[in-house]
């Protein structure tokens, strides 16, 4: 059973079967007036409201799908921009970053003291031997110069001329 | 004085002694020329400003013969070995006496240039140091 809206809206728009159309017209004689208001409503709208002609259309097609073209280009570069640092340009800055930081450490690291080959200087005591009681040996190998220290030794009279 | 224990040989390294007295006197520095760019390291490492020459030796040596460089105060260097390293350094014997005193025994390996100190005793206001340079 359809309800009164579903009738109504039908008996508006013509869609009603001419039987119910009867039957709905003298059941509601009071509503006669609004079908002809709503026929002029539409034809109003019709007129009125209706999409503007374009006077060149396919130059607007044209153009529509230059701006898409042109809208997917940007997409396609930010997205170029955004892979920049890539896995391979990340690897090779990783790599780059590890021989720069082992140059730094050979240049900056101090060598073993006694042995700085850069400058030429090479005193590297291997053994030392002291037989005197009380006389020890201990080696200062510092960048430039290595000393032996003999402590314990008897002084030199101070009035023997080594002159 | 010097001893020459073997016949020269051009290609043997020679072997320069110094005698320094090292002391807090007003007098100036005066080092060998082969010495002069170790004279402010030496004064740092042993605390005394002034470096006075005693004394110099310089010997050449075949290899496997023995060599003396003396210096005043009864002091020599006895070379007991010289010979060159697989890398090109000088491997050398020293032996430090004071009269019939062996004070040191030591093996180094030196770059020729390159001197080895050796502080020795104190006497007047300072002490006596020994360099030894092996090659020029």
């Amino acid at each position: 059973m359809k309800t009164f809206e579903e009738r109504y809206t039908a008996w508006l728009d013509g869609a009603l079967p001419d039987a119910e159309k009867e039957a709905f017209e003298q059941e509601h004689p009071d509503l006669a007036g609004e079908r002809e208001q709503g026929a002029v409503l539409r034809r109003l709208l019709r007129e009125h409201l209706s999409a503007p002609q374009l006077p060149n259309p396919d130059f607007f097609n044209s153009q529509l799908l230059a701006q898409i073209e042109h809208e997917q280009a940007g997409a396609e570069k930010r997205k170029v921009r955004r892979t920049w640092f890539s896995l391979p340009r990340l690897a090779w800055a990783g790599i780059g970053s590890a021989l720069a930081a082992i140059g730094l450490m050979v240049a900056l690291v101090p060598h073993e003291q006694g042995k700085d080959d850069r400058n030429g200087y090479v005193a590297e005591v291997l053994k030392t031997q002291t037989s005197q009681p009380g006389v020890k040996a201990t080696v200062d190998a510092k960048k430039d110069v290595t000393i032996i220290k003999l402590d314990g030794l008897e002084t030199v009279p101070p009035d023997k001329d080594l002159k | 004085m010097l001893h020459l224990s073997a016949r020269a040989d051009p290609a043997a390294p020679d072997v320069w002694g110094c005698l320094i007295y090292a002391s807090n006197s007003t007098a100036p520095v005066q080092t060998p020329g082969r010495l002069n760019r170790y004279d402010k390291k030496l004064e740092q490492e042993t605390g005394f400003s002034s470096l006075q020459t005693l004394g110099e030796n310089q010997a050449q040596f075949t290899g496997g013969h023995s060599g003396v460089l003396t210096f005043p105060g009864d002091l020599r260097i006895a070379v007991t070995s010289i010979s060159r390293s697989p890398d090109g350094k000088i491997l050398v014997g020293l032996e430090l006496f004071r009269g019939e005193k062996q004070l040191l025994l030591t093996q180094a390996r030196l770059n020729q240039g390159s001197p080895l100190f050796i502080r020795g005793p104190a006497w007047r206001q300072g002490e006596l140091i020994i360099a030894v340079v092996v090659g020029s």
